[in-house]
Formats: C-alpha cells, sequence, structure tokens
C-alpha cells in the first residue's frame, strides 16, 4: 500500500475510533439523562403531622425540590406549564430542602425564585428534609397531587427525563388529574438530585467511571 | 440572458481552462470554509463547556456535591467531537472527508449543546443554523450527511425513547417523518442556493477563462505589432542613415566638383559666373545641414538611450560652455535658478536647452542677451523656463514656432533650419510633457516645458546658483 493509501486508511480508522467514542459518549449522557431517582413511598393520604396546609375545598400539590439541583429546573418548568392550565383548581407548594447548619439563605437560590414566581405556587423551605420524610419524597423535583379529601392521586416527576424540558406524559397526566380526570394513583419517574445527602435511604447514581461499560443499555432505553 | 458557463461554442481548451478555474475556486471555497469551521467548532466548544458551568456545575444529594456530569461531557465529550474535525480542517482542508468529519461533527455539536440546555426547543435551531454553515461548503453531499445524523438520530430516538424527542411514550411511525421534513424543508432550500452558487462560480470561471483567452491573444497582437513596428523602425532608421549618406554623398560631390572647376576657371569666371557657383556651393552646404537635421529629428525616438536621473544644473552648464563662443560673441550673461534632477535621457535633456539656450542667443536684439533658466513645481510636473530679452515673437505665431521647418525670419536674417524647436518638442513629448512659449515682439520670449515630477527631486544643494555667469 502506497503513502496515499496508508493516510486514507488512518484517517478512516481515527474517524470510527471518534464516532465510536463520540457515540459512546453521548451514550453515557442519555444513560444519565434517563437515569430515574428514587420515587420514594409516599403515604396514600395526607399524613396528619404536616405543617403545610391542605386545602379541603380542592387538591394540593407538592413539588419537592433541591434549591441547588440544576434537573429541577426543568421540573419547576413543567409545573409553570400545568399550573398555566389547572392553576385555579390546586393549591401548589414549591417544598425546598433547607439543611440544618446550612448558611442563611442556603436555599434561596434562583429556583426558589423561580417557583414563587409561578402564580399560584407557594415557595417554602423544608427544615432538615422533614416534610420530604413526611411525605416519602427522596428525588428534587417529585410532585404529589393530593385531592380535595387527602388521597394521594398522583406522585412522580413531571419531566419526560433527567433536566429535560418539555412535553412529557406525566406532566400531561398532572394537568388531567387537574381537571378531575384518571382515577386516583397515577405515577411517573422521577428525575432529579437525591434531597438527602449519603447515608440517607435516597438511591444514588453510581459513580461515573462506573458507568463507561454500561453505554450498551442506549439499546435498553 | 445571464451567461451560467461555458457554452458550446467555447474550444475543448477554453472547456478545459474554465473547469480547471472552476475547480480551483471551489478548493479555495471549502479551504475558507474549513478554516472558518475550525473557528466555529473551537468556539462552540468553549461555549458548550461555559453553558454546563453556568446551567448544572454540579450535582447534590443533600448538602453534598460533586462536579456534575454535564461539565465532564462539555469538556472531555465536547473536545473529542470537536478535536477530530479541527484537527483535520488544520491539516487536511479542502478534502473531501474533512468537510464530511466536519458536518458529522456539528450536528454531533448539536445534539450535546441539545442535551446540555436540557432539550430546550430554542437550542434545535442549532441543528437548522449548522445547516446553513454547511451550504457554505457548496458540496450538497456534506448536507446530505449532516441532513441524514438528523434523521438516525430521530429514528432510533422513535424507536427506543420516543419520550425524549417526542415528549409522548409512543408514537406514531410519521412523527419521524414530521421532524425529519422541517430539515429537509430547510435542506431544499440550501439546495437550490448551492445549484445557483454553483452555476455563478462556473459562469464565473468561463468569464476569466475568455478573459484569458482574449488577454493571450491580445498580447500575442501587440507582441506581434511590436515586432512589426521594431522591424519598421528599424527598417526606417536603416533607410535614414543610408538616405544620409546617399543623398550627402552626390552633395558633396557636387560642393568638391564645383569648387575645384571655381579653381579650374579662376581667372575666367566673371563676378556673375562666381556668384552663381557660390550659390551651387551654398545650396549643397545647406541641403547637407537639411539632411543632418531630419536624421537628428528622427533619431529623437530611433535611438533613444535609457531614460536616467539627470541633474539639469550640471547639463545646463555643460551647454553653457559648449556655447562659448556664441556667449562670448554676443556678450550674453546667463543664469538660472535652482534647478531639479529629473528622469530623462541625458543627450536629449542637453539638446533640448542648447537648442532653447541656443535660440536665445541667435535670436537677439541691440542689448546683449540676458538668459535665465529656472523651475517651479506645477503639481506633479516640473515646469522649465528659459527666459530671454531678444526679439521676442508675434502671439499668432507662437503655435506655429515648433512646427518643422517652419521659419519666422529669412535664411539671410537668422540662419537655420527650422528643425531645433520642432526637436525640442518631440523630446519633451516623448517623457510625457509639453512645450509652448509666452513672448510679445520686442519685448523677449519665456519658452516653457514640462516633465512629469514623480520621480524627479529639487536638488536646491547640489544645483549651482550660477553657473554660468559671463
Amino acid at each position: 500500500m502506497d503513502d496515499h493509501g496508508l493516510r486514507r486508511l488512518s484517517v478512516l480508522a481515527s474517524g470510527a475510533l471518534w464516532l465510536g467514542f463520540c457515540a459512546a459518549g453521548l451514550g453515557v449522557l442519555v444513560r444519565h439523562q434517563a437515569a430515574a431517582g428514587s420515587p420514594g413511598v409516599p403515604p396514600a393520604r395526607w399524613p396528619a403531622g404536616s405543617r403545610l396546609a391542605r386545602d379541603p375545598q380542592r387538591s394540593t400539590l407538592l413539588l419537592f425540590a433541591h434549591p441547588r439541583c440544576p434537573c429541577t429546573r426543568a421540573s419547576l418548568d413543567s409545573l409553570a406549564w400545568a399550573m398555566a392550565r389547572g392553576g385555579g383548581k390546586v393549591r401548589a407548594y414549591a417544598v425546598f430542602l433547607k439543611p440544618s447548619g446550612a448558611p442563611a439563605g442556603w436555599e434561596r437560590t434562583d429556583l426558589w425564585d423561580a417557583a414563587a414566581a409561578i402564580p399560584g405556587v407557594e415557595a417554602v423551605g423544608d427544615e432538615d428534609a422533614a416534610e420530604a420524610g413526611r411525605f416519602g419524597a427522596e428525588t428534587s423535583g417529585q410532585v404529589l397531587l393530593y385531592g380535595a379529601g387527602g388521597t394521594l392521586r398522583f406522585s412522580g416527576g413531571i419531566t419526560g427525563a433527567r433536566g429535560h424540558f418539555g412535553d412529557n406524559a406525566a406532566r400531561d397526566a398532572v394537568v388531567a388529574l387537574l381537571a378531575e380526570g384518571p382515577a386516583p394513583g397515577a405515577r411517573s419517574r422521577v428525575f432529579g438530585c437525591a434531597l438527602r445527602g449519603p447515608g440517607a435511604p435516597a438511591r444514588e447514581d453510581p459513580p461515573l467511571w462506573k458507568t463507561w461499560d454500561r453505554t450498551k443499555a442506549i439499546a435498553r432505553l | 440572458m445571464e451567461d451560467l458557463g461555458p457554452d458550446q461554442g467555447d474550444s475543448a481548451a477554453l472547456r478545459r481552462r474554465a473547469a480547471e478555474l472552476f475547480e480551483g475556486q471551489h478548493a479555495a471555497l471549502v479551504g475558507r470554509t474549513d478554516r472558518m469551521f475550525a473557528g466555529l467548532m473551537s468556539a462552540q466548544w468553549l461555549f458548550g463547556v461555559a453553558l454546563a458551568l453556568w446551567l448544572s456545575p454540579r450535582a447534590w444529594a443533600g448538602t453534598v456535591s460533586q462536579v456534575h456530569l454535564h461539565v465532564y461531557a462539555a469538556v472531555l465529550l465536547g473536545g473529542a467531537i470537536t478535536g477530530f474535525p479541527v484537527l483535520l480542517a488544520l491539516t487536511r482542508p479542502g478534502l473531501p472527508s474533512t468537510r464530511q468529519a466536519i458536518a458529522v461533527g456539528q450536528m454531533l455539536t448539536s445534539a450535546l449543546l441539545i442535551h446540555l440546555t436540557g432539550g430546550r426547543i430554542e437550542t434545535h435551531f442549532h441543528v437548522f443554523g449548522s445547516l446553513a454553515f454547511l451550504a457554505f461548503y457548496r458540496d450538497w453531499r456534506v448536507l446530505a450527511t449532516a441532513s441524514a445524523l438528523v434523521a438516525l438520530d430521530h429514528g432510533l430516538r422513535g424507536v427506543y425513547w420516543p419520550q425524549s424527542v417526542y415528549g409522548v411514550a409512543v408514537v406514531q411511525p410519521w412523527r419521524f417523518l414530521e421532524h425529519t421534513a422541517w430539515v429537509a424543508f430547510e435542506d431544499a432550500f440550501l439546495l437550490l442556493s448551492i445549484s445557483q452558487g454553483l452555476d455563478e462560480m462556473r459562469a464565473i470561471a468561463a468569464r476569466q477563462a475568455r478573459l484569458e483567452e482574449a488577454n493571450r491573444t491580445f498580447e500575442a497582437k501587440v507582441v506581434e505589432r511590436t515586432e512589426e513596428l521594431a522591424r519598421s523602425n528599424a527598417d526606417l532608421a536603416q533607410f535614414a542613415n543610408a538616405a544620409s549618406h546617399d543623398l550627402k554623398e552626390p552633395l558633396r560631390k557636387v560642393a568638391s566638383f564645383t569648387d575645384l572647376l571655381a579653381r579650374h576657371l579662376e581667372g575666367r569666371l566673371d563676378p556673375e559666373a562666381r556668384r552663381l557657383m557660390e550659390r551651387v556651393v551654398d545650396g549643397a552646404a545647406r541641403m547637407t545641414a537639411l539632411i543632418d537635421s531630419i536624421l537628428h529629428y528622427s533619431q529623437v525616438t530611433a535611438r533613444a538611450d535609457p531614460p536616467e536621473l539627470v541633474d539639469v544644473a550640471a547639463v545646463l552648464k555643460r551647454v553653457v560652455d559648449d556655447l562659448d563662443v556664441s556667449i562670448r560673441e554676443s556678450g550674453a550673461v546667463i543664469a538660472c535658478g535652482p534647478l531639479p534632477s529629473v528622469v530623462a535621457v541625458p543627450s536629449q535633456m542637453s539638446q533640448l536647452l542648447q537648442n532653447l539656450v541656443g535660440n536665445a542667443l541667435k535670436f537677439r536684439g541691440a542689448a546683449p542677451p540676458r538668459i535665465h533658466v529656472s523651475a517651479r513645481r506645477d503639481g506633479r510636473d516640473w515646469v522649465f523656463c528659459v527666459q530671454d530679452n531678444g526679439i521676442g515673437i508675434e502671439p499668432r505665431h507662437a503655435g506655429q514656432l515648433f512646427v518643422m521647418f517652419k521659419r519666422l525670419h529669412s535664411r539671410a536674417e537668422y540662419p537655420g533650419t527650422g528643425i531645433g524647436l520642432a526637436v525640442c518638442k518631440k523630446i519633451v513629448e516623448r517623457r510625457g510633457g509639453r512645450i509652448w512659449v509666452e513672448s510679445q515682439p520686442g519685448l523677449g520670449a519665456r519658452f516653457f516645458f514640462s516633465l512629469p515630477g514623480q520621480e524627479a527631486r529639487l536638488d536646491a544643494a547640489a544645483a549651482p546658483q550660477h553657473p554660468a555667469r559671463r
């Protein structure tokens, strides 16, 4: 093979390697995007010990949020979308984690401001995730919808994937529920940062370097 | 009708040249576009890193955080996506494989940026913008690769994870077509634009090829005409030499035999016969002078030395030395102001000044001649002036002075051939200047001539203030 042929072959081989690497990298990202957090075990009825006020006349929606979770920005975007369509039929809280010992205002991030800016949504702090514990929420972005009678009607995330903006079935389900649609107990996967740190009963994603050999998981998506 | 490329009337060689020019222009365009993408993709990489650091710097678990996967992805994956095409653009610009890699890299960058922004619909415009940029290559294959990659991505996602691209868990197969149709919609316009762009490039190449051929034909004609002119000039010079020799020879014989005849008949000629014989000798002498003058006139163009930087003051000093006898006889006073150096043929510059100063000496009045030579700047030209206090000229005759053989006075009054000023005119005009006279009878005359002064410089220090004051 002459020099020209060798050069051509080396470029082709390099291109194939490059494409393989890029495909693998994007695969890791897609897998990360599709990896749901722990759905928790929310109580079927509004917990009696909660300090949050349930509206007996209409549904009450809770969105548990980590104030620094980048993925939760998409959850708030979906909440704003849902509130714009069924906001009059629900009392909504954005419940932000507020760890003890954290500096004052730690929870007051741009996500807090974004939540507070949604018409009909009240942003509240959750000292040491006490409310999250009562409601069994373990992942930022988890939405719980209780009916006027205090029965859990929906539990899960309202984004299609981790930090993913736009249309998704869960968001549509919440809107449908606000319109007094499907039966109680609807669930969806929830995507976001863990509300509690290591040691807490929150599922953690494996470290990044342990995911490289799992890129074939793309096919299972 | 717009010319869109080589037509049937063009020769095969012209069509080949047009194709060659088109290929060259397209290669240059592709090389430029490769370099543009090298810069654009590098900037996109940095933008992606900044985006990740801004939107998702850290992933949290309670109060514990670590660097977010997006930051690693932006740096490492973004670097890989960018690195290979940029490397090819810098090391192998212009090659089809380079722009194909750039097309793939640009679409992968779109995918990465869309991912980093959480699939925001606004970021999808990066795909459409990239297609428009890729159209700069004016290569439909590049667009095809990029569009196929988009279609492949949507097709696979539609099958395996429709939620990520369509927002719902189950989709109809036509949704894939709906999304890719918008890419095809843009492609249709871009392909049309590429086609028109290529047509224009072909038309330009064809015009350039025709222009080159026309130039070649024109240059060949110029060379041919120049050679003809050179041959003609050589023939003329040869003719002039031969004519001067052949004409002067019989004249010399007429003069010498007339002289011999006069000696032979010494004492036997009556005064009238002697006067007639003297007129024969005088006529032969004048004819010889005329032939010499005509020969000299023709040599202004036929045998011109190359021009060089000439110190006019030094030339004037030599001229004054040459005219020393006439100056002494007439009691003339010659002065000059600062004179520049100009680019001219030295012998012609000397001839020019000698004729003008000589005329000033010749056409003098009762008073001894006072001659002043000066120069001034007039825009980009130098204007020289030779002023005298001689007999002057009627203004109405000013235009006739520079015509060959034109004389305003009889030979008995002022001897000469009537060629001197014609030679001056020819010398000045050969250098791109002009010559004219301002005068009144009895008030002297001022002869002006201009020479282009781009290369000239006033060298007052070198010019003697009064080189020939007598």
